[in-house]
């Protein structure tokens, strides 16, 4: 265990490093010289030198990449261009809220998927199996904030049930952290359940399929049962998979959602920025969202892990 | 009747997929006569008749400036088809090299290109578009640009995956020993072997296309006004949620549909395959 355990922390590691790179390359994509914006366009020659030295501008690209990702370890990620705020402090402000929606919307995920899932694997080609299978190629293929917006329109303009927009922290009482997060959590959480639902309806349909689940059938075990104790159990190993990948797709997802909904998370924190230009701050939530990516990625080993005992990883 | 005869026959044998090959013959033929067939100019503004519902003159009504909601919505159709065509370009240009190349080397070249191929995908994608448009400069060549970059891991690992399933194969090995060069047995005899999985990629990563272009112009990253794409139609409509719903509710059935379109083109398209592949030749 402890084996595995180094090997995949290594390979998060890599994946890390290889994120950093490509973070701090997004600065070598703006168009112009940094060090002329900043100075002005009537500045000297001396001027701009002496910003670009001031910057460190004039240092090698490695050489800034090293002190760039020495300091981003330590936990400084730079400050914003818009406020001159720390990027980390501004990131624990909103990454609460991001994860919140996050877990809120993949709950939404699990509780959809699983009684669709296995009611579409009941009977594979059947009636009931071709509707939640045009449902899903629906839900996939529909835009979320569209979704978030028809949501607003139904369930708190026409039929005032949740409020349209706006957050409230854990700490203001359950229920209206609960109500503020529903609509979104929904909006999100349907879309993340698309995959899971097709895994599930797959895995589940293949393992009824088998001598041992005819075997118990025969024995006189009630499919309930049968479901319970012999199937779901062997049906789980790549569903927990697909629903810890669906973490990068719900982060990006965030964004949108969050917008629409005014949440005050990473999302429109990336919004806010692209209007401002602010680099750090993107950088930051690059960062901030891979590495949440990354821990739910080594969460799903692990569980694989833990689920299949006897094989080899 | 080769193989490949066979598996368009069965894939024109299934209604939903016949119906969405038509629908997505209509978007395009839209996209390419929109000044033709739009009934307004997109851009004519009338703040006498703002916010109307569908009349004769207008048949989808006209949104906050007074523009034509139908003639935006064609026109509409050449931007995101446009820009996810971009993406799309931009993704297998991008990917499909790579995959050939480091699926027929193996490797090192494999080695670091997968890895950062992994790095990219465990990246959030919509936050990657964003981070990289941002530092290009917000407009819509540069968001589909990064929407290319985005998708570009996906060819990449779908090219080499067949790569290296076809690479030990007596034809390839033939090839390599009658004294052809690299490029040539990668273009000559890999490539259009596996390019039918990449075809699927093609539809399916062209639905994601435009849902991202859709995401993007309603960040406000995409398209800049007064042209309008769906998404950001969308974007404007939200202020009017209430006086006129219609405004948003049609750029996102539309976007719905096209989406719809590829991705059953898309899944009918693998599912022949994976049926052609399970039978004898």
């Amino acid at each position: 265990m402890l084996a595995f355990l180094v090997k995949r922390l290594a390979g998060a590691a890599v994946v890390l490093f290889v994120v950093s790179v490509i973070t701090f390359g997004l600065s070598l994509l703006i168009p112009g010289d940094p060090a002329i914006h900043i100075a002005g366009e009537h500045a000297t020659r001396e001027e701009i030198a002496a910003v670009r030295a001031r910057l460190g501008l004039d240092q090698p690209v490695a050489v800034r990449y090293l002190e760039w990702a020495a300091a981003a370890v330590t936990g400084d990620l730079g400050t914003s261009l818009y406020n001159s705020q720390p990027v980390t402090e501004i990131l624990a402000e909103r990454l609460p809220v991001t994860l919140s929606l996050t877990v809120a919307a993949m709950v939404v995920a699990v509780l959809i998927s699983v009684p669709l899932g296995t009611l579409a694997a009941l009977r594979p080609g059947g009636r009931l199996d071709r509707v939640i299978s045009s449902g899903t190629a629906l839900a996939v293929a529909t835009p979320s904030f569209w979704l978030g917006l028809l949501l607003i329109l139904a369930l708190a303009i026409t039929y005032p049930v949740f409020p349209a927009t706006g957050y409230r922290p854990l700490g203001d009482g359950v229920g209206d952290f609960a109500a503020h997060l529903a609509l979104p959590a929904l909006t999100l959480g349907l879309a993340a359940a698309v995959e899971p639902t097709r895994q599930l309806r797959a895995a589940l349909a293949d393992v009824l399929d088998t001598d041992y689940i005819r075997t118990a059938r025969a024995k006189g075990l009630l499919p309930v049962t049968i479901l319970r104790k012999h199937a779901i159990r062997n049906a789980a190993v790549p569903y927990v998979t697909v629903i810890g990948l669906e973490t990068g797709q719900l982060l990006g997802g965030a964004v949108v959602v969050e917008t629409v909904f005014g949440l005050p998370g990473l999302g429109t924190l990336a919004e806010a920025t692209v209007t401002r230009q602010d680099l750090p701050v993107l950088q930051g939530i690059v960062i901030a969202g891979t590495v949440v990516v990354v821990a739910a990625n080594l969460a799903v080993d692990l569980a694989y892990r833990w689920l299949t005992p006897g094989e080899a990883a | 009747m080769t193989r490949q005869d066979t598996l368009w026959l069965r894939l024109l044998r299934r209604g939903d997929v016949v119906v969405a090959l038509g629908a997505l013959a209509v978007f395009v033929l839209v996209a390419l006569t929109a000044p033709l067939i739009a009934p307004h100019d997109p851009v004519d503004q009338d703040l006498m008749h703002r916010l109307e519902g569908p009349s004769a003159a207008h048949w989808l009504g006209t949104d906050e400036s007074g523009r034509d909601v139908l003639s935006r919505l064609l026109y509409g159709t050449r931007v995101s088809l446009g820009a996810s065509l971009l993406a799309v370009v931009v993704a297998a240009v991008c990917g499909v090299p790579l995959g050939l190349l480091a699926g027929y080397l193996g490797r090192g070249f494999d080695l670091v290109v997968s890895r950062v191929a992994d790095a990219v995908l465990s990246i959030p994608g919509l936050v990657l578009a964003i981070a990289i448009a941002t530092a290009l400069g917000p407009n819509l060549t540069n968001a589909m640009l990064a929407v290319g970059v985005v998708y570009a891991p996906g060819f990449y690992r779908v090219t080499r995956g067949s790569t290296i399933a076809v690479r030990g194969q007596t034809y390839v090995q033939a090839a390599i020993t009658t004294g052809c060069s690299t490029p040539r047995i990668l273009l000559r005899h890999i490539l259009p072997n596996v390019g039918t999985p990449l075809i699927v990629k093609i539809f399916l990563t062209f639905g994601y296309a435009i849902l991202a272009e859709a995401s993007l112009s309603f960040l406000g990253l995409g398209v800049q006004p007064p042209l309008a794409s769906w998404g950001s139609m969308l974007k404007r409509a939200v202020r009017y949620l209430e006086q006129a719903p219609l405004l948003v509710v049609l750029p996102g059935l539309i976007i719905l549909v096209a989406v719809l379109a590829f991705n059953t083109v898309g899944d009918g398209l693998r599912d022949a395959l994976a049926r052609r592949d399970r039978e004898p030749a």
